[in-house]
């Protein structure tokens, strides 16, 4: 290890904030000590799943169901006894870490895998005005970048898509939108045919920090202890329990669509705030059927060109293409003998029908509408699994920029990208120049002011504050004050001052066409000025629009505010962007610039478009409805596109 | 996992300080890795393999499908590419001093299959030596191949207690190589000795990363190698994939 003496010197007496200690996070503490960093504080909310164990280094087998955060502080202490190590297991947006906790530190370092978090902490450090090193990853794609206050760009000085990030438990336990299901349906797909992998878990899971704030997370812990298995309830793997029953279509159907749901229920802290799944019984099924005397045809003998792969099934008739396409997938492991796997590829006729109906089943049981074949099909098309190298690569790359931010050379600070394959210049890791703050940035502009276009007669000051408030703008816990002369306080973050607002529309409050809410967030030290515009033509799905960002807005869990919305908005879209490269904006002068032209990311297959950087660094606006979705199961990002 | 089990990892000379627990002296680097690699993943055989790599007989290489050197000399670099390019097995290399780092990788004939789609066949290279003499397109690995000169030399990397002696048998390595290339002075500039001493950590896990995912591309047959040098310098953080095959 050799520093120079200025260098050395700052990286012993930095104090440093690591939030996540998930893959990059894991990686990162480890490079810190091992460059001499001796005071760090790291925080992680979730506790270890059984499928972290193979890309989070830090953790073992005996770890499983403690705390990421601690568990971490204990690895690095193993082989760094030295180092001074504050462990942390919490969420990040709890009110004790507020400016105060912040000032603390020398440097903070974003290890995340989700936005809501990533703004939190970008507003955290603005207001502090302490410097952050941002970063993200998404399968062989990462990215690492330098904020800092009045001098770089910040985490939101450019609108994001849609949130497309999600942690694993999304994937398992709730379920927003059609694209969740999707995934689930590979993952089952390779439990019960494929390469089995604890990444790919499809079961409740148990070990959900959000299910875990009532009475009912000590019995599930105990349960846990007895079998050592903690977030899967069931030690079996699903492929053993579907064998050991012949792969009976019914029986399967059962235990996925029903008892597993059925499961989920008793986990009832994570229905208060959405709708709640409905089991699902083949038997049900049955006797719908037979009472509506409904013709049962064999949709599995339409041809699947054209017509059946644009139409959406009934759940019935996924149901029968279900059971269809498990017995050919049976059939076709049996014929390749023992120990074979069968490898998911979208143009084989049953793993397509197996994943398209499986999903569509799972969209019903959590009341989103239901997709056709085709729709699934360029959904499924291409999920890539993550890949831990690159969360290495990654926590490389920012202590090397957090070596240049601590020796004051901002100026030397970059963007840096790290491409699939190298760019038309050689380049697999692009250092790109960093970009000044956009003077109409929302968050870390003089005076923060945003257009919303909503239904005033229709959205609830629930909806408001959840959604536009919370979902859109970050916040934590919002007060929202009507410029109305009088100060009508709508929203206060004070409990059981305005809760009796909440399922009243907005127009009762006088708010409408041209009404401006100040709104304010203390813990962040951030005020938001809000003009509103009314609307009566949004298209369905979209509760609201905010001037400049994509025509969707972002679709979020079900409310109680909004009980028969369906649980998700169309998520993904159509690419309409043939862009690949970054080319300067003409319409956005804050688009970054490369060191040298040209250079952009992944222009070989673009893969990765300016919009779909992993983290949400939005880096073309115009892009906002491109085709790429990333999801995350923790750390561990899934690319799809 | 699969992709591990039909690799022997024969850990020679590796630097992976955090994989050594605390306390733990006198014995050689790869025995004291090894059982912090072990956990790593409990599936995966690892061995620790005595005695240095050069004295290893030809069969030894044989049992392997992929060997990576890393913080080997020059000599045992080349001898041991050769060897694995005239046997079929996927041969590695990779290094960090200061703020730079390497990679190589010699696949031979190497079929990948990208997505489900297409295969191709990688031209086979043919490459190491001619990476020592006969490239000048970058100064890049010039610098790199004075550095590996200097470990011949010395049998160690420069050592920042040993600045001045060891940045001047730098320059002095640098002399020779460009004068016996009949090279330009600025083909490797006088400053580059500065950024060159003892292994930097953050360095290590950006090398490492591509390293790695160069294995396990190549030996998975999945999507295309990066063909076949990978050059990083760690203040600028760029990272260059160049080709350098023999002429
Ligand atoms: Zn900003």
């Amino acid at each position: 290890m050799a520093l120079d003496c200025g260098l050395a010197l700052a990286v012993s007496r930095s104090r440093l904030l690591v939030v996540g200690a998930g893959g990059i996070g894991c990686e990162l503490l480890k490079n810190l000590v091992v460059a001499g960093f001796r005071h760090i504080d790291v925080i992680d909310l979730d506790t270890i799943d059984v499928s972290n164990l193979n890309r989070q280094f830090l953790f073992r087998k005996n770890h499983v169901g403690k705390s990421k955060a601690e568990v971490a502080r204990e690895s690095v202490l193993l082989f760094c006894p030295e180092a001074n190590i504050t462990a942390h297991h919490d969420s990040i947006t709890n009110l004790d870490y507020n400016v105060e906790f912040f000032k603390k530190f020398t440097l903070v370092m974003n290890a995340l895998d989700n936005r809501a978090a990533r703004n939190h902490v970008n507003r955290m450090c603005l207001a502090a005005d302490i410097p952050l090193v941002e970063s993200g990853s998404a399968g062989y794609l990462g990215q690492v970048t330098v904020i800092k206050k009045g001098v770089t760009e910040c985490y939101e000085c450019e609108p994001k898509q849609p949130q497309k990030t999600y942690p694993g438990c999304t994937i398992r336990n709730t379920p927003s939108e059609p694209i969740h299901c999707i995934v689930w349906a590979k993952f089952l797909f390779n439990q019960l045919f494929g390469e089995e992998d604890a990444d790919q878990e499809v079961s409740p899971d148990t070990a959900d920090p959000e299910a875990k704030w009532g009475p009912g997370e000590i019995i599930i812990q105990e349960s846990n202890e007895l079998d050592g298995d903690s977030g899967n309830i069931k030690r079996v793997s699903t492929r053993a329990w579907a064998k050991s029953t012949g792969y009976n279509p019914v029986k399967v159907f059962n235990k996925l669509f029903h008892d597993d749901i059925n499961y989920l229920l008793t986990m009832d802290k994570l229905w208060k705030t959405r709708c709640a799944p409905v089991p699902l019984s083949w038997e049900h099924l049955e006797r719908q059927v037979d009472s509506q005397g409904a013709p049962v045809e064999d949709v599995r003998d339409i041809p699947s060109c054209g017509l059946r792969d644009q139409r959406v099934l009934e759940v019935h008739e996924q149901a029968q293409l279900f059971a269809g396409s498990l017995l050919d997938l049976q059939k076709e492991l049996l014929a390749k003998g023992n120990g074979a796997e069968l490898v998911w590829d979208k143009e084989e006729k049953a793993a397509m029908d197996f994943v398209s109906s499986a999903a569509n089943l799972r969209m019903f049981i959590f009341s989103m509408s239901m997709k056709s074949r085709f729709d699934v099909k360029s959904m499924a098309g291409n999920i890539i699994p993550a890949i831990a190298t690159t969360n290495a690569i990654i926590a490389g790359l920012i202590v090397l920029e957090a070596f240049k931010v601590l020796t004051l050379q901002l100026d030397k600070c970059h963007t840096v990208f790290l491409n699939r394959k190298p760019n038309p210049r050689k380049k697999l890791l692009v250092p790109c120049l960093l970009v000044p703050p956009n003077p109409g940035c929302f968050v870390c502009s003089s005076k923060p002011q945003a257009l919303v276009r909503l239904n005033t007669s229709t959205m609830l000051v629930y909806t408001l504050q959840e959604k536009v408030l919370k979902e859109r703008f970050g916040m934590v816990a919002p007060d929202v004050q009507i410029e109305d002369g009088r100060g009508t306080i709508l929203i206060s973050s004070e409990e059981g001052e305005t809760e009796v607002n909440n399922d009243r529309p907005l127009s009762d409050f006088g708010v409408r066409g041209g009404s401006r809410l100040q709104v304010d967030d203390f813990l962040q030290d951030y005020t938001l000025v809000i003009d509103i515009t009314h609307s009566d033509d949004l298209p369905p799905d979209v509760d609201f629009e905010v001037l400049g960002d994509a025509p969707t807005c972002a679709p979020s869990p079900k409310t109680n505010a909004t009980p028969t919305k369906a649980n998700g908005a169309q998520a993904v879209r159509p690419s309409t962007s043939s862009s690949h490269t970054r080319t300067p904006d003409p319409e956005h002068s804050n688009t970054p610039i490369d060191l040298e032209e040209n250079d952009g990311m992944e222009a070989t297959d673009g893969k990765w478009q300016g919009a779909t950087s992993p983290q949400g660094f939005g880096r073309k606006r115009k892009h906002s409805d491109s085709d790429a979705v990333v999801l995350q199961s923790d750390d561990d990002v899934i690319l799809c596109d | 996992m699969k992709l591990y089990a039909c690799v022997q990892v024969s850990a020679v000379n590796t630097r992976a300080q955090f994989l050594v627990p605390h306390g733990v002296a006198g014995i050689g680097l790869a025995e004291a890795s090894l059982e912090q690699a072990q956990l790593l993943n409990p599936m995966v055989e690892v061995k620790v393999e005595h005695g240095s790599v050069a004295s290893k007989p030809d069969e030894f290489f044989s049992q392997f499908d992929a060997v990576c050197l890393t913080a080997c000399v020059l000599e045992d670099l080349l001898k041991i590419c050769d060897l694995c390019h005239s046997k079929s097995i996927k041969f590695f290399a990779g290094d960090a001093f200061g703020y730079h780092g390497y990679m190589f990788a010699d696949l031979g004939q190497h079929d990948f299959v990208e997505y489900v789609h297409a295969s191709f066949t990688l031209n086979p290279v043919w490459p190491f030596i001619y990476f020592i003499v006969k490239v000048s397109r970058i100064d890049f690995p010039w610098a790199f191949a004075v550095l590996l000169n200097f470990r011949t030399k010395k049998g160690r990397d420069p050592d920042p207690l040993m600045f001045t002696p060891d940045t001047d048998l730098l320059l002095q390595l640098r002399d020779e190589l460009l004068e016996s290339h009949g090279l330009e002075k600025n083909t490797i500039p006088e400053n580059f000795t500065s950024s060159c001493f003892s292994q930097l950590s953050p360095v290590c896990p950006v090398v490492g990363g591509v390293l790695g995912q160069e294995i396990i591309k190549a030996l998975s047959g999945h999507d295309a190698p990066l063909n076949n040098f990978f050059f990083f310098d760690g203040f600028t953080c760029n990272g260059i994939v160049d080709c350098f095959k023999s002429c």
